[in-house]
């Protein structure tokens, strides 16, 4: 098979699943999970072959790419002389997409396989596992397309299918308000992409990803216009990599189905941005004032979000909170401008970050509860599998050597240690400490607390078992191991010793304070200092974003409301449509039947005007 | 000479000669054999016509010509004979007896329309434009209904003096440049453009093709013609007749050139028609002659094309043409099948209430329908109008071009009237609509097309750039 061959299972075989299971009858829509895992396991092994074909990066970059549409210069924009505007669907294919397009496809394996097991009770299966499908069409097609435009479109249904399935259970009231906010935040910022993109097309007159290098836009745009222009498409990152201050949606929308918050709200879609700004990386670079932004979000990010995952209780969110700081160091690293390392913490981080959140969902499957203090009280530590896959995630979170994230990690220490200044430096070295305090503070938790009132587990058939520990412990396995791919890996001592340094420090301060759970359990509820409140209230994000739209946006909205009434509906549009009508029935009034009327109407009109302008 | 580029007409004049045979059968038979034989008809047609394409030559000492231009609408015109032919067989107000004759005048009209795409002279043109006139008169008198004739009568009366007319002007722009052929008038225009006789004379010859087109002001038979003729043969006045309107607009055009004052009379004539059609069409309530004063609009959307007078405004009118009998094809297809079950050949807007829960697939065949008449993406009428529009917008005129979108917007409101009707109302009877095999294939071709043709017009868009080039004069 060739390469586009490939290209087309890859993309169709998650759409062809979304399908069937729409199409089946209610009768046996029990086999939606086969259907579901069978296609994504096909999407998998074709990329690894893929990804094995190509493995030294030989004949990349690839492209299929077929004219669509020829716009002549119509669109009329002053003074920019560009002949024909082009635009093209395709795909593309080079080490970056290679890359994510595996991690793509296996986590999603990986997820549907663990889903099994989690969604075994659940009456709507088929919906989720068509939605899943449909996620893994919109993101695997987000990856291999070649152009901007094709990209968000894509972009567009990754962000529906989170909407979808962050309110799978709409009928809480909490998951429905989530999903709202996921969307509209999303949407708020993806006006910024969108019109960014608009802007590179008139401007630019091409949005293929091949032509879109920093000389090349250099030459043709000036300093301000390609910052504004990236910095527009940066919104789009914000709102999908949950960057301050769009970043308040993820958080909530840990009220999805955990092994949701798996694949999309940890490794795959909120990567999304991350991913873009590595695929587009030079139309970013082309302005150092764009870098410089990126830089300074990422870091303003990462710090802030670290802080509050250190005081979480709901294991989702911590892991949630997390993810954000994380994706912060990431787009710190690009914005560094290392797109390499912040790709290769991307995939790095998506294997370890799977893997604790499937964790965590298999103790809230078990135990039926998201508070970590609860989870160890009833029981958390027996559950050997889980605790196990838990300490090897946290462990390669805290960037312990030589998991996965150390390496990551490191490499992103070093980019901003000599690209960054010492400014983002320091903040980045003090995220890493504060990863390892909240990691080990999870940790230690649930591991060291005595069992109160115990769980015991439901027995469970062998299937469940398998589905439940096979993603587990191969994902375990995979954060381990991923660490060595990197291959612009070299060890460097004095960072080395840094990082171990930080581990340290944050883990002896989490035991500290938590290696008696129940104690520092009741000193937190004592404690009301103002720090302490800060965090709580989450630096008062939400209450901003709440006066906002409830106070002033609300004001402005009854204005606008009256106006609109007024002046718009009634005086304009209402006094335009009547007139309409009016006109159409007073014309009407011409077609009256005879034929002499009709003839002398068409002879006189016609005479009349060829006189007139003859 | 060779013939084999005649073929189609021929075909078509072979047919013609049997089914004037069949009227000396029983007319049981025969009325049978015409729902087997007309789509058969249609599809040799085309399959004929399509390997014709790529050639070009002249007939019957230079009066006639095949190049891309003629036989790419002959290919619209077949297809839209073809559609024509298949929904046929829900003909409900046709007479028994008369059924033969429905064929024979379907036919002969055809073939007047394929001629006239191809006349390069002045009296073929005028022969064959008679020709699919009379057989159109016919056609819209054969009902059984009291008001039929009086239609008929109208159109005749209507067409007599619009072809008056246009011998007038012809007789003038002839007696200006010494010869009936086009291509001795092209070589003749530059210099006689400037002469008033010579725009006067086009204007007059000109009211015989805006009565083709049902353009202001010799619309006025539109409404009461769609109203009367049985519905399958308004859908055939309304989609083939249309197209060969558009066709000798092109070739007329190409062949003359338009002078500053004539773009001002067709720039008028546009935006009356545009004003007209969707301001009356508004407060209509017979769905037949909603569409009349529809395609009244539509006519002048294609006239802002034709007076654009570029390469590009030619093209984008074939195109919308063709876009125009697919979309319109579509919406008499629902109108013709909601006629037959209702058993009441002048559906009125609340026939249509709940089509949705009676049947879903027509219900959506009319929304595209109208959606893409109304210009909505990604649909072909869309693409279409965009690209007329910016034909029209590249000369200047974004006065008409901005007045022509503003239509766009009123004509939504009747076209999706008729969409809440469809979807939002309850039926009356549950009755679900069943369709025959040919009526529910061209429906899905018909659905198909209208978004391929929207998302990838770019070949399409092509060939009728490539078909304006070759047919220069």
């Amino acid at each position: 098979m060739t390469d586009l061959h490939l290209f087309w299972v890859i993309q169709l075989a998650p759409l062809l699943a979304f399908l069937l299971i729409q199409v089946l009858p209610k009768t046996i829509n029990k086999v939606a999970p086969a259907i579901g895992m069978a296609f994504s396991l096909t999407a998998a092994l074709a990329s690894l072959n893929l990804s094995f074909a190509h493995s030294q990066g030989a004949g990349l970059p690839v492209e299929f790419s077929r004219q669509w549409l020829v716009v002549a210069d119509y669109a009329v924009w002053p003074n920019i002389p560009v002949p024909h505007y082009t635009l093209s669907v395709g795909f593309l294919l080079d080490p970056l997409n290679l890359l994510m397009i595996t991690l793509v496809t296996t986590i999603s394996f990986f997820v549907q396989l663990f889903s099994f097991y989690y969604m075994n009770e659940d009456p709507s299966r088929p919906r989720y596992f068509g939605f899943l499908s449909f996620f893994s069409f919109s993101m695997t097609g987000l990856v291999l397309s070649n152009n901007l435009l094709q990209t968000f479109l894509f972009w567009e249904l990754v962000g529906l299918t989170s909407y979808l399935l962050i309110g799978f259970w709409f009928e809480k009231k909490s998951a429905a308000t989530a999903a709202r906010k996921a969307f509209v935040i999303n949407r708020l910022a993806d006006l910024g992409f969108y019109l960014g993109i608009i802007l590179l097309f008139l401007l630019f007159g091409t949005l293929g990803f091949a032509t879109l290098k920093a000389d090349a836009l250099r030459n043709v745009l000036g300093h301000g216009t390609l910052t504004l222009i990236g910095l527009l498409i940066f919104c789009g990152v914000m709102g999908k990599s949950a960057q301050f201050p769009f970043h308040v949606w993820l958080p909530d929308a840990m009220e999805g189905p955990t092994p949701v918050s798996a694949l999309i709200h940890s490794a795959t879609m909120v990567a999304a941005g991350v991913f873009l700004l590595a695929r587009a990386f030079d139309l970013f670079s082309a302005s150092h004032t764009t870098l410089l932004v990126i830089l300074s979000i990422g870091a303003i990010t990462a710090l802030m979000s670290a802080t509050l995952a250190a005081i979480q209780r709901d294991i989702k969110r911590i892991l949630a909170y997390s993810t954000v700081s994380q994706l912060g160091l990431m787009v710190m690293a690009i914005g560094a401008g290392s797109a390499e390392s912040g790709m290769f913490h991307l995939s790095t981080h998506a294997y370890f970050k799977s893997l604790l959140f499937l964790t965590s969902g298999a103790f809230i499957h078990r135990f039926h509860t998201n508070d970590i203090w609860e989870i160890a009280d009833r029981g958390g530590k027996k559950d050997a599998v889980a605790l196990g896959c838990l300490a090897f995630g946290l462990l390669s979170l805290s960037g312990v050597p030589p998991f996965a994230g150390f390496f990551s990690k490191d490499l992103i220490l070093e980019v901003l240690k000599h690209h960054g200044g010492i400014f983002f430096y320091g903040v980045a070295v003090l995220v890493s400490f504060l990863t390892a305090y909240y990691s080990f503070r999870l940790f230690f938790v649930i591991a060291l607390s005595k069992i109160g009132h115990e769980v015991r587990a439901h027995h469970e058939s062998l299937t469940l078992k398998i589905s439940r520990a096979l993603p587990l412990f191969s994902l375990a396995a995979l954060s381990l191991i991923t660490g060595f791919t990197g291959h612009a890996f070299h060890l460097n001592m004095e960072l080395l010793i840094t990082t171990v340094i930080l581990v340290v420090a944050g883990g002896a301060l989490a035991y500290s304070q938590f290696k008696d759970p129940a104690a520092a359990e009741a000193a937190l509820r004592g404690n009301q200092g103002f720090i302490f409140k800060i965090l709580e209230r989450k630096f008062f994000m939400d209450d901003a974003y709440d006066f906002l739209v409830k106070k002033v946006g609300l004001a402005l909205g009854r204005w606008l409301n009256a106006f609109d009434r007024a002046v718009i509906n009634s005086l304009m549009v209402n006094q335009t449509s009547f007139s309409v009508m009016r006109l159409g029935r007073v014309v009407s009034r011409l077609q009256n039947g005879l034929l002499q009327d009709y003839l002398a109407w068409a002879v006189g009109i016609g005479i009349l005007i060829v006189f007139c302008f003859l | 000479m060779d013939l084999s580029l005649f073929v189609p007409e021929l075909i078509l004049l072979g047919a013609i000669a049997y089914l004037l045979c069949l009227t000396l059968s029983s007319r049981q038979i025969a009325g049978s054999a015409l729902n087997i034989f007309l789509p058969g008809l249609g599809m040799i047609l085309m399959v004929s016509t399509f390997f014709t394409l790529g050639h070009s030559g002249v007939l019957f000492s230079d009066t006639y010509r095949i190049d891309m231009i003629s036989q790419g609408f002959k290919l619209v015109l077949a297809l839209s004979f073809l559609l024509v032919a298949v929904l046929s067989c829900h003909r409900i107000s046709i007479p028994r007896d008369r059924e033969v004759e429905y064929g024979i005048f379907l036919s002969t009209s055809l073939l007047g329309m394929m001629m006239m795409t191809s006349a390069v002279d002045i009296l073929t043109l005028y022969v064959s434009m008679e020709l699919s006139s009379y057989s159109l008169y016919l056609l819209s008198a054969l009902r059984r209904d009291q008001r039929a004739p009086e239609a008929g009568v109208k159109y005749l009366l209507f067409g007599a003096a619009a072809s008056g007319v246009f011998l007038w002007g012809m007789s003038l722009l002839v007696g200006l440049s010494g010869t009936t052929s086009l291509a001795g008038i092209a070589a003749q225009a530059p210099a006689l453009v400037a002469q008033p006789a010579f725009s006067l004379g086009l204007a007059f010859a000109l009211f015989a093709f805006l009565f083709k087109l049902s353009a202001f002001p010799l619309h006025f038979w539109a409404p009461d013609v769609y109203e009367s003729a049985a519905t399958p043969v308004t859908s055939f006045i309304a989609t083939a007749s249309k197209a060969a309107a558009v066709a000798i607009f092109i070739r007329i055009f190409m062949a003359t050139g338009l002078s500053a004052g004539l773009i001002w009379v067709l720039g008028i004539l546009a935006f009356l028609s545009m004003t007209l059609g969707n301001a009356v069409a508004l407060v209509q309530q017979d769905v037949k002659r909603l569409l009349a004063y529809s395609s009244i609009a539509q006519a002048g959307y294609l006239l802002l094309g034709l007076l654009s007078g570029t390469l590009e405004g030619y093209s984008s009118s074939f195109f919308y043409a063709f876009a125009y009998v697919l979309m319109n094809t579509a919406a008499f297809l629902v109108v013709i099948v909601v006629a037959e079950s209702s058993r009441h050949d002048n559906p009125q807007i609340s026939h249509f209430n709940g089509l949705a829960e009676r049947s879903p697939f027509l219900a959506l065949l009319l929304l595209l329908g109208l959606l893409s008449l109304a210009g909505i993406p990604p649909l072909a009428g869309f693409t279409g109008k965009w690209i007329l529009f910016s034909a029209a917008m590249d000369q200047g005129h974004w006065f008409l071009v901005l007045w022509a979108v503003l239509n766009s917007v009123v004509s939504l409101f009747y076209y999706l009237t008729l969409v809440k009707h469809v979807y939002l109302k309850k039926p009356e009877t549950a009755q679900p609509i069943l369709l025959s095999t040919g009526t529910k294939i061209a429906a899905f071709l018909l659905l198909v097309s209208l978004v391929l043709l929207g998302v990838f017009p770019n070949a399409f868009i092509t060939f009728t750039q490539q078909a304006i080039l070759s047919g220069a004069f």
